[in-house]
C-alpha cells in the first residue's frame, strides 16, 4: 500500500504538517503571523543548537547531557560577571567557549574513560553547575551592555548573528554525521559497540569528542540566549536539556544510539517549536505545556520502537 | 584493606562526614533540636531512598520522577481534601491508587516495552510537576492549596508521645528504646531461625543500634515527642529490609539484579519483578507526598524539588550499585542519613543553599566512580 | 617449500585449561590451508593468536611471517602485516550500509571528508569481487546472514590482506553461496593470496584445500597433503576424534524403562536472523525413563537453540510442536512453566547464564527450586543452609563455605554448583548443555557419576556435547543434528565416529 509506506517513511513530516495545521486552526491563523513565526525561531534557537549536540551524544550509544541547561546559565553568568567587572566582551566570549569545552571534557572523560552512566554523571553535574551558577548570580538577574557581546549575540540593529550561530551548529552536526569519517565511527559505536571496537575505533576519543562538541554548543547557546534578552538570571535553562532530548527522539534518533538523522532532529525541533508556540498562543500555562511535553517524549520513543519493531531484540 | 573499604565504605564515609560536621558546627549539630530536625526535615529521603534502592536493584533502572510525583500527590491531596472535601480515608485511598497507577504505567513502559528508565521517568519529571503546579494554580490564587483535613494532618505529621518542649518526655525515649529492642529481638530471632550464631559483629551492631536509638529517643524527648514521619520511616524501612532479606520474591529480585539472564532461566519472571519495583517506588513517593503535604499543611508548588537528587545521592553513597546486585537497604538508609546530616549541617554553618547542590553532585560522581573502580573487572 | 607463515611451539592456557599445547602450524604462500578439529580442539584460539586478538605476551611460542618474527599487539597490528581474519560471529554494524561497513576504520578520502564517490566505486568493485549483488547503500540488516558473510570477506579484502583467515565461512551460507565463495577463493589464490579456512564441513575442505591440518585437544595431530583433492575423509575423522575412547566414563547399571519421560514431535523453531525461515524444522525425538540420550551436532546446527526453545522459549523465538512429559501434553511458554513441569536446563555458558557469580553458593543453589525452601512466601534459611551444606558434600564441591561467592570457585566447582541447583528441583528430565566444558578430568568423572546416579534412580537426561568421546561414553542413544534437522539416530551398538560424521554430512548435502 503506497500510502501506508509513505506514511511510515515520512511519519515525522506528516505529523509536523498535521500538528501545524491543528494549531493553525485552533489559533485561527494567528500561528502564521510573521511576528509569531519570528518569535518561534527566536525563542527556540537554543533547541536547535543544543539538539545538534545532543544528537551526536545520543548517537554514540544513548548517552545524554542533562546538564546543558544549567551550563547555559552558568556560562552566561560567568560571562556577565566578567563584563560587569570591565572585561572586554571578546575575552568574555572566549572564556565562555573555554568553560564549555572544559565541562564537555570532564563529561567525556567520566563517561568515555570510566564508563560511568551518562544519566548519573550529567544529573550530578547538572546539580553542581546549577549550584555554582546560583552562587555566582547571588540571586540577581544580571544584564549586559557590552557592545561586542550584544552585536554578536543580540537582536540589536544590524545583522542577526544569532541566526548564523544556529545555522553553524546545525551545519556542524550535518558535517559530522554525514561527511566526516568520525561520523561513521560514531554511528558504528552506537550501533554495535563490540564490533566497532574490533574495527579499531577508539571509543574514548569518540565520546570525548561528542561531549566536547556538546560543550562548545552549550557555550554558543549561552551566548545566543543571554544575548537575545540581554539578561541572565537564576533558573535560566531549566527545561533546555529536556527540549533538546525531546527534539532528538521526536526526530527519530534511536534511544540506544546508532540510528538517526540530523534532518529528523531539525524537524523534531521545529515540531517542538510549533507545539510550544501553538500552546502559548492558546494561552496554555507553562505547567500544562510541560505535561504535554512529557507525554510527547514518551510517545516519541514509543513510536520509534513500534515503527522499527525492535520487539524481540532484547528479552 | 581494599576488601574492608569495599564492605564498609558507606560506614566509613558516614563516620567521617559526621565527624566533620560535628567539628564544623562546633558540636551544634549534636543538639537535640538538630538531631530531631534531621528526621523531621529529611524523612522523605529515607523513604524515597528505600524505594530507589529497590528500584535500582536491577541494572539500568532508576526513577527521576519522584520529586515531581511528590508535588503531584501534594496537589491532588489538596484537591481531594480542600476542594472536593473528601474524607481523609477516601483521599488517602485515592492518592495511593494514583501512585500504584503511575507505578504500573512506568513499570510497564520500562519493563515490558523496554523504553529506557531514564527517558520514561524524565517524562514523569516534566509532566507531574507541570500537572501539580497547574492544579495548584487552578484551585488557588496564592500558590498553595490550604485546608487539609485535621485527621490527615494528625496521621502524617505532628508528634506522638507529645511532651512539653521545656521538659523531658520519657515516652519518646521509651518508644525509641522499644523500637530498638524489637529490632534486636528480631535480629536474634531470625539468626536463630536460620541456624546462625550470634557473632561479634552482630553484637556490636546491636549495641550501636541501641545507643543510637537512645540518643535519638532522648532528642525526641527533649523536643516535643517522636515525629510521626519518623514512625512511618521506620515502618517502611523495616518492612522493606525484612522483605528483601527473607521473602522469596525479595531473593528473586536480588538474583535478578545480580544476573538477569541467569534469573530468567531459573524461572524468575524478570519483567514482572521490574514492574513491581516501580510500583513500590511510586508507593514510596506517594507516602512521601502525604508526609510532605501534612508537614506543610498545604500543597505547594515547591514540594519535592530536588528530591530525586537527594535520593540518588543517598543511594550512591550507600553503595547501591547502578549495575544491580549487592546492596543492603541499611546502607541506603545510612546514605540517606548522611545526606540529611549534610543538608542540616550546611544550613547550620550558614552556608549558601546552593552549596548543597554542588556538594551533592560531587558526592554522586565520587561515589559512582568509586563503585566503578571497585568493580572494574566485571563491567566491560 | 615456500613457507609464508610459521607458528612454532604455540601454547596457551585459559585459567586451568591448556587450550594449545606446543602446536606447530605452517602455511605456504598461495595455498588454501584447511584447519579442522572438533569443538574445543583449539582452532579458533590458534587463529586468534595469529590475528592479534590474543596479543603477544598472552601465549608462548613464536610467529614467523616471511622469515621475520612477529609480535602483534592488536588485531590492527596484524592487519598492518597483511593478516585479516573473518570471525565466525558477524561483526558488522547492522544499521549501517554495506559500503560504510566495508570501510569502517579505513574510510576512503582524507581525515576530514569521506569521499563518497570513491567509497561507492570501491565498494562496488569489492562487492563484485565476492559476488555480492546488492547496492552499496543497502543497510546490512536488510540482507541475509549469508550475504553479510560476503560483506565480511569483502571487508577483509579491502585491507589488502595477504593472508585471509576464514572461521567457518560457509556456516550460514546455502549451497549456491558456498560454491560462489569457493570460486572466489580460487580466484584469490590465483592472485597469490593465501587462505586459512577453519571449517567443520569436511567435504568442502577436501574439495578445496591444498593441505589440511588436524588439531585435537590443543595439539596438532598431522598435516595432510590434499593437492589432488583426494584426502581420506575417515582418516581425518579419526585424527579429529582419536582412536582411544578412554575409560573415563563410569559404568552405569542401565535400567531403561519403556516409559517415555520426554517426547518431542514436529518441533519447528523460527530463525532470529532470517525472518520467516526456520532454524530448526520437524524435530522429533524421545527419551525413556532411565535413559541418557545424546544430542550431537556442530556449532551451527542449532543444538542450544533447540533446548532453549524447549525450555520455555527462553531464547524468545517462536516455536511450534508437541511436547509430552511422561505422557502429559505441555505447552511451555516460560522457563518457570518448564521448571514446574519437571524440566531442568543446565546452560552451556555457566558464567554468563548459568550462575550469578557475585552471589553466594547457597543463593545460587536454591534459585530455580526456590519454592522448595519457601514457606508462606518467606525463605526458610535454615533449610536452605542445610540443603547447601548437603550439596557441598554430595557434589564434592571444594569451597570454604556455602557463603562464598561463586566467582571465587574453580571452573569445575562452579559447574558442580550449577548442576546442584538444577538437581535440587527434582527434575523429571534433565537437559545438560556441555556439562563438562573447561573442567579437569577428575571433576569430569565426578560429574559423570552424578549423572549416572540420577539416571539409575529414574531420571532422564538429554546430553548435548561437542565431545564425541563424552557422548559415546555416556549416552544410551544418540541423535545427530545437522543444519537444523535431525538427520539420524544411533543405538549404543552403532556408536562410531564415522557414522556420526556421515550423518552430519548428510545434513549438509540436503541443502
Amino acid at each position: 500500500m503506497k500510502i501506508r509506506e509513505f506514511l511510515r517513511n515520512n511519519y515525522l513530516f506528516v505529523a509536523f504538517v498535521l500538528i501545524t495545521i491543528l494549531f493553525g486552526v485552533l489559533s485561527e491563523g494567528k500561528l502564521f503571523y510573521a511576528g509569531n513565526i519570528l518569535n518561534l525561531f527566536q525563542q527556540n534557537m537554543y533547541v536547535f543548537i543544543l539538539a545538534s549536540g545532543m544528537f551526536i551524544c545520543i548517537l554514540t550509544g544513548g548517552n545524554t547531557d542533562l546538564s546543558c541547561g544549567s551550563a547555559v546559565c552558568l556560562i552566561g553568568a560567568i560571562a556577565f560577571r566578567m563584563m560587569e567587572n570591565g572585561t572586554d566582551g571578546a575575552v568574555a566570549i572566549l572564556v565562555m567557549l573555554m568553560i564549555g569545552i572544559i565541562i564537555g571534557a570532564i563529561h567525556g572523560y567520566l563517561i568515555g574513560r570510566f564508563r560511568l552512566p551518562s544519566i548519573i554523571v550529567t544529573l550530578a553535574s547538572m546539580s553542581i553547575i546549577r549550584g555554582i551558577a546560583n552562587l555566582i548570580l547571588g540571586g540577581y538577574t544580571l544584564s549586559v551592555d557590552d557592545e561586542i557581546y550584544l552585536k554578536l549575540f543580540g537582536i540589536s540593529k544590524g545583522f542577526p548573528f544569532y541566526f548564523v550561530f544556529v545555522l553553524l551548529s546545525v551545519m556542524a552536526a550535518v558535517y559530522i554525521s554525514e561527511f566526516a569519517p568520525l561520523g561513521k565511527h560514531i554511528y558504528a559505536l552506537g550501533g554495535n559497540r563490540h564490533s566497532a571496537r574490533t574495527s579499531g575505533i577508539n571509543e574514548i576519543k569518540i565520546i570525548m569528542f561528542a561531549y566536547i562538541f556538546m560543550g562548545i554548543l552549550t557555550a554558543i547557546a549561552a551566548g545566543v540566549v543571554t544575548g537575545r534578552m540581554g539578561i541572565v538570571g537564576p533558573g535560566l535553562g531549566e527545561t533546555y536539556a529536556m527540549d533538546a532530548i525531546a527534539a532528538c527522539f521526536i526526530g527519530g534518533v534511536s534511544v540506544s544510539g546508532g540510528k538517526g538523522k540530523i534532518s529528523g532532529v531539525i524537524m523534531g525541533a521545529l515540531l517542538m517549536g510549533v507545539i510550544n508556540q501553538g500552546m502559548s498562543i492558546q494561552g496554555l500555562s507553562v505547567n500544562y505545556q510541560n505535561v504535554i511535553k512529557g507525554i510527547i517524549l514518551v510517545l516519541a520513543v514509543l513510536s520509534g520502537y513500534l515503527l522499527n519493531r525492535e520487539g524481540d531484540k532484547r528479552l | 584493606m581494599k576488601k574492608f573499604l569495599k564492605l564498609y565504605s558507606t560506614e566509613v564515609v558516614f563516620a567521617f562526614v559526621s565527624l566533620l560536621f560535628i567539628i564544623l558546627t562546633g558540636t551544634e549539630i549534636l543538639r537535640p533540636m538538630n538531631i530531631t530536625a534531621i528526621f523531621l526535615q529529611n524523612s522523605y529521603i529515607f523513604i524515597l531512598a528505600t524505594g530507589m534502592a529497590i528500584c535500582m536493584t536491577s541494572k539500568e533502572n532508576i526513577d527521576i520522577s519522584i520529586g515531581s510525583f511528590v508535588c503531584f500527590i501534594c496537589a491532588m491531596g489538596g484537591v481531594f481534601m480542600a476542594v472536593t472535601k473528601l474524607s481523609t480515608p477516601v483521599s488517602i485511598i485515592l492518592l495511593f491508587i494514583l501512585g500504584i497507577l503511575w507505578g504500573l504505567l512506568s513499570g510497564y513502559l520500562i519493563a515490558y516495552l523496554k523504553i529506557p528508565a531514564w527517558v520514561t521517568t524524565l517524562s514523569g519529571y516534566l509532566a507531574f510537576r507541570g500537572l501539580g503546579v497547574a492544579l495548584i494554580n487552578t484551585f488557588s490564587s496564592t500558590g498553595s492549596i490550604v485546608g487539609i483535613n485535621e485527621s490527615f494532618l494528625k496521621l502524617f505529621s505532628g508528634k506522638i508521645f507529645a511532651s512539653n518542649i521545656d521538659s523531658f518526655g520519657p515516652g519518646s525515649l521509651m518508644f525509641c528504646l522499644i523500637l530498638a529492642i524489637l529490632g534486636i529481638l528480631y535480629k536474634f530471632y531470625s539468626l536463630r531461625k536460620e541456624g546462625s550464631r550470634i557473632n561479634r559483629s552482630v553484637m556490636i551492631g546491636c549495641i550501636l543500634a541501641f545507643i543510637v536509638m537512645s540518643l535519638i529517643g532522648v532528642s525526641f524527648g527533649l523536643t516535643g515527642g517522636v515525629p510521626v514521619s519518623f514512625v512511618w520511616m521506620f515502618i517502611v524501612v523495616a518492612i522493606t529490609a525484612i522483605w528483601i532479606e527473607r521473602s522469596a520474591e525479595g531473593r528473586r529480585l536480588i538474583m535478578l539484579g545480580a544476573n538477569p539472564e541467569n534469573a530468567r532461566i531459573a524461572g524468575v519472571n524478570v519483567r514482572k519483578a521490574m514492574l513491581m519495583t516501580y510500583v513500590f517506588m511510586a508507593v514510596c513517593a506517594t507516602l512521601t507526598g502525604c508526609i510532605v503535604l501534612a508537614r506543610f499543611h498545604a500543597s505547594s508548588s515547591y514540594a519535592g524539588v530536588n528530591f530525586e537528587m537527594d535520593t540518588i545521592a543517598a543511594c550512591a553513597v550507600g553503595g547501591v550499585s547502578l549495575y544491580g546486585g549487592k546492596q543492603k537497604i541499611f546502607k541506603a538508609i545510612l546514605g540517606a542519613a548522611l545526606i540529611g546530616i549534610i543538608n542540616l549541617g550546611l544550613s547550620l554553618i550558614g552556608v549558601d543553599m546552593n552549596w548543597q547542590w554542588i556538594i551533592k553532585g560531587i558526592i554522586i560522581v565520587i561515589s559512582v566512580s568509586f563503585d566503578m573502580y571497585l568493580k572494574k573487572d566485571r563491567y566491560e | 617449500m615456500d613457507e609464508l607463515l610459521v607458528m612454532k611451539n604455540i601454547s596457551k592456557d585459559f585459567s586451568s585449561t591448556r587450550a594449545l599445547d606446543n602446536v606447530c602450524f605452517s602455511v605456504e604462500k598461495g595455498e588454501i590451508h584447511g584447519l579442522v578439529g572438533e569443538n574445543g580442539a583449539g582452532k579458533t584460539t590458534l587463529m586468534n593468536i595469529l590475528s592479534g586478538n590474543y596479543p603477544y605476551g598472552t601465549y608462548e611460542g613464536e610467529l614467523i611471517l616471511k622469515g621475520k618474527k612477529c609480535r602483534f599487539s592488536s588485531p590492527k597490528d596484524s592487519e598492518r602485516n597483511g593478516i585479516a581474519i573473518i570471525h565466525q560471529e558477524l561483526s558488522l554494524i547492522q544499521g549501517m550500509s554495506i559500503a560504510d561497513n566495508l570501510f569502517l576504520g579505513n574510510e576512503k578520502g582524507n581525515s576530514f571528508f569521506v569521499d563518497r564517490q570513491k567509497t561507492m566505486e570501491e565498494a562496488r568493485r569489492l562487492m563484485a569481487l565476492v559476488g555480492l549483488d546488492e547496492t552499496p547503500e543497502t543497510p546490512v540488516e536488510d540482507i541475509g546472514a549469508g550475504k553479510q558473510q560476503l560483506v565480511e570477506i569483502a571487508k577483509a579484502l579491502s585491507k589488502d590482506a595477504e593472508i585471509l583467515i576464514l572461521d567457518e565461512p560457509t556456516s550460514s551460507l546455502g549451497k549456491e553461496h558456498s560454491e560462489a565463495l569457493f570460486r572466489l577463493m580460487a580466484d584469490l589464490k590465483a592472485e597469490g593470496k593465501t587462505m586459512i579456512i577453519i571449517s567443520h564441513k569436511l567435504d568442502e575442505i577436501i574439495s578445496n584445500a591444498d593441505r589440511i591440518t588436524i588439531l585435537r585437544d590443543g595439539k596438532s595431530v598431522e598435516t595432510i597433503d590434499n593437492r589432488n583433492k583426494d584426502a581420506d575423509e575417515s582418516r581425518i575423522v579419526r585424527d579429529m576424534v582419536g582412536r582411544d575412547i578412554n575409560d573415563l566414563y563410569p559404568k552405569r547399571n542401565s535400567s531403561i524403562s519403556e516409559e517415555l519421560a520426554l517426547k518431542v514431535e514436529h518441533l519447528n523453531v523460527q530463525s532470529r536472523r532470517r525472518k520467516g525461515e526456520l532454524s530448526l524444522s520437524d524435530i522429533s525425538f524421545d527419551i525413556h525413563k532411565g535413559e541418557v540420550v545424546g544430542l550431537y551436532g556442530l556449532m551451527a546446527s542449532g543444538r542450544s537453540k533447540l533446548v532453549k526453545s524447549l525450555f520455555g522459549k527462553s531464547n524468545g523465538l517462536l516455536s511450534k510442536g508437541s511436547v509430552e512429559i511422561y505422557g502429559k501434553s505441555v505447552d511451555l511458554k516460560t522457563p518457570r512453566q518448564a521448571i514446574d513441569e519437571g524440566l531442568a536446563y543446565v546452560a552451556e555458558d555457566r558464567m554468563r547464564t548459568g550462575l550469578s557469580l557475585d552471589r553466594s553458593i547457597r543463593e545460587n543453589m536454591t534459585l530455580p527450586g526456590l519454592k522448595k525452601v519457601t514457606i508462606k512466601g518467606l525463605i526458610d534459611k535454615k533449610k536452605e543452609k542445610t540443603v547447601a551444606g548437603d550439596n557441598l558434600d554430595s557434589f564434592h564441591i571444594k569451597a570454604s563455605s556455602y557463603e562464598q561467592d561463586v566467582r571465587e570457585l574453580s571452573g569445575g566447582n562452579q559447574q558442580k554448583v550449577l548442576l546442584s541447583q538444577w538437581f535440587y528441583t527434582d527434575p523429571k528430565v534433565l537437559i545438560l548443555d556441555e556439562p563438562t566444558r573447561g573442567i579437569d578430568i577428575g571433576a569430569k568423572y565426578e560429574i559423570y557419576s552424578i549423572i549416572n546416579e540420577y539416571v539409575s534412580s529414574g531420571g532422564a537426561v538429554l546430553l548435548i556435547s561437542s565431545d564425541m568421546n563424552e557422548i559415546f561414553g555416556m549416552s544410551d542413544r544418540i541423535y545427530v543434528l545437522a543444519e537444523g534437522n535431525i538427520t539420524g539416530e544411533l543405538r549404543k551398538e552403532e556408536f562410531s565416529a564415522d557414522k556420526v560424521m556421515n550423518l552430519i554430512l548428510k545434513g549438509g548435502k540436503h541443502q
